[in-house]
């Protein structure tokens, strides 16, 4: 299940945000959107998902076209969007919480067996299962976001900017259980700022500038990691 | 004392199940329903239409049944025509307060029409009178204080054990989040409001026994509900529930020391001075 992105446009009523927006996910792999802030990175999951009325363009997922389908649609077909801002549901239990995220009818069935893999990937979260998300630390909250993400069953995972805030060595440790998650077959689309992160994990990058995709990384020669450093911070520092 | 007791708790109990509806639109949609009494008054009229012998005579438990099914139909149907079209758009909260004003106008004048000014009587669910810590008792109070906490004791486990439950939940703490789990946000609505207006109807129902049906039976206790609402603490469930007690004893206490008249001025004498110490409620949040 390949997700294709072609010539996207949307936005917040009149004001479109992504003027044609070209990415593509092949099946079982990850890419990585990186850019500055306000250009458009999390306009692009919300139209994916469903979220913003009336796209234009076309996405399609394997054989669906999901060109302006509703959230629950997106879900069903095992599209995941994680959003930014990690505590999702500060006045509930993480255990409550997780067994929200396998809402859609597929991943209701499959809930026990996510369970044991949510909580083997974050046996910190089984720890805390019984306590309310909003006393969660920012790391803890940050995989529980990306856990109830994976008790939804997803074939495409969309995370934003799931390093957000995180002190350099509970970022590593999350670096890591995203590896894990990705080994085991799940495709992601990841949005952060941290273009290492980004390159550690990804085996494509987009840059995204003003509602459009300005640079294409396919591999991580350092002639582009240089074009890249040069794009996206204007200068490369020595 | 026993009786000022007894009668606080059977109003607390009218007013959690008429407040914990109105707490739980609120909480999931961010509107107030001021066509709740509404809801409550139509249920007691829908019991007595068909239980009693001026209407299809089918009995007490046939007019139970059908105005318990009927305020679900009713909720829903009032959540599609008065709130629903309104959602999303710029000012919802202040557009959904004149729908609901005015649908509430029209079905009180309506049923006014329809089943004239006189008072109705609906049967008690259950007669007779019980001996209780040496006073005398009305059965169908009693009936009242059991089935308020049963019924609310079963709302609050279906909000956090049931699949839909947890999903109200997680619309009233961040509705974009809820959509991307792929829950449905408007067949959530429509069960909220359905809920909350069976909750209203049996109230509805209780109240016809313990006093009298007519139009506009469903107003006092609507203002009441507000008062508890806001008492409680906005979004806050068991805040409703508590104040929706504590109010029900400050009006009985009241209403036997210093007179039913000043009643109302005493009860918003409390409001105030809770509101100044919490101004979010007994068990409200900062918003």
């Amino acid at each position: 299940m390949s997700l294709v992105v072609e010539d996207l446009r949307a936005g917040y009523g009149r004001i479109e945000v992504l003027h044609g927006i070209n990415i593509e996910v092949p099946d079982g792999s990850r890419i990585g959107l990186f850019g500055p802030n306000g250009h458009g990175k999390t306009t692009l999951l919300r139209a994916i998902s469903g979220l913003l009325q009336l796209p234009r363009g076309r996405v399609r997922f394997g054989g669906d076209d999901l060109t302006g389908a509703n959230t629950q649609r997106v879900v069903e077909c095992g599209i995941i969007h994680v959003p930014q801002g990690s505590t999702l549901f500060p006045r509930m239990t993480v255990l409550e919480a997780l067994t929200l995220g396998a809402y859609s009818p597929h991943a209701w069935q499959r809930r026990r067996d996510n369970f044991d893999r949510v909580f083997t990937l974050f046996p910190r979260l089984s720890e805390r299962r019984d306590q309310q998300c909003r006393t969660l630390s920012g790391g803890e909250r940050q995989m529980a976001a990306i856990a109830i993400g994976l008790m939804g069953d997803p074939r495409l995972l969309m995370l934003d900017e799931p390093t957000l805030g995180l002190a350099p060595k509970v970022r590593a440790d999350l670096e890591q259980r995203i590896q894990t998650i990705a080994e085991s077959g799940v495709s992601m689309i990841i949005v952060d700022q941290d273009v290492e992160l980004l390159f550690g994990l990804c085996r494509r990058l987009y840059l995204i500038e003003q509602g459009r995709v300005s640079l294409e990384v396919a591999d991580r020669g350092e002639v582009q990691h240089q074009e890249v450093l040069r794009r996206y911070f204007g200068t490369v520092s020595a | 004392m026993s009786a000022i007791i007894v009668s606080g708790l059977v109003s607390g109990s009218l007013y959690a199940l008429m407040a914990s509806g109105l707490s739980l639109v609120w909480g999931a949609l961010g509107v107030f329903n001021f066509a709740h009494g509404v809801l409550l008054m139509m249920a007691a009229y829908a019991a007595w239409w068909v239980s009693s012998s001026s209407g299809l005579g089918a009995g007490l438990a046939a007019g139970v049944v059908a105005a318990v099914v009927f305020s679900a139909l009713a909720g829903a149907l009032l959540y599609w025509v008065l709130v629903r079209p309104w959602l999303g758009k710029p000012d919802a909260e202040l557009s959904v307060i004149m729908t609901t004003i005015a649908g509430a106008i029209f079905l009180e004048n309506l049923v006014l029409e329809v089943f004239g000014g006189h008072y109705k009587e609906l049967d008690q669910v259950v007669t007779g009178t019980v001996m209780l810590a040496g006073t005398t008792v009305q059965a169908q109070d009693l009936m009242a204080i059991f089935l308020a906490p049963a019924l609310l004791g079963g709302v609050a486990a279906l909000l956090t054990r049931s699949r839909t439950g947890l999903a109200v939940r997680a619309i009233a703490q961040n509705r974009d989040a809820a959509r991307l789990l792929g829950i449905n946000i408007e067949r959530i609505y429509l069960v909220t409001f359905a809920v909350s207006a069976v909750l209203a109807g049996i109230a509805g129902i209780t109240i016809a026994g313990l006093f009298s049906i007519s139009p506009a039976m469903g107003n006092d206790p609507l203002l009441r509900a507000f008062v508890v609402v806001v008492f409680g603490g906005l979004g806050s469930l068991i805040g409703t529930i508590a104040g929706a007690y504590v109010i029900g004893m400050v009006e009985a206490v009241s209403s036997y020391y210093i007179g039913i008249y000043w009643t109302p001025v005493v009860l918003f004498l409390v409001l105030i001075a809770v509101l100044t110490v919490r101004p979010t409620g007994l068990m409200g949040r900062a918003p």
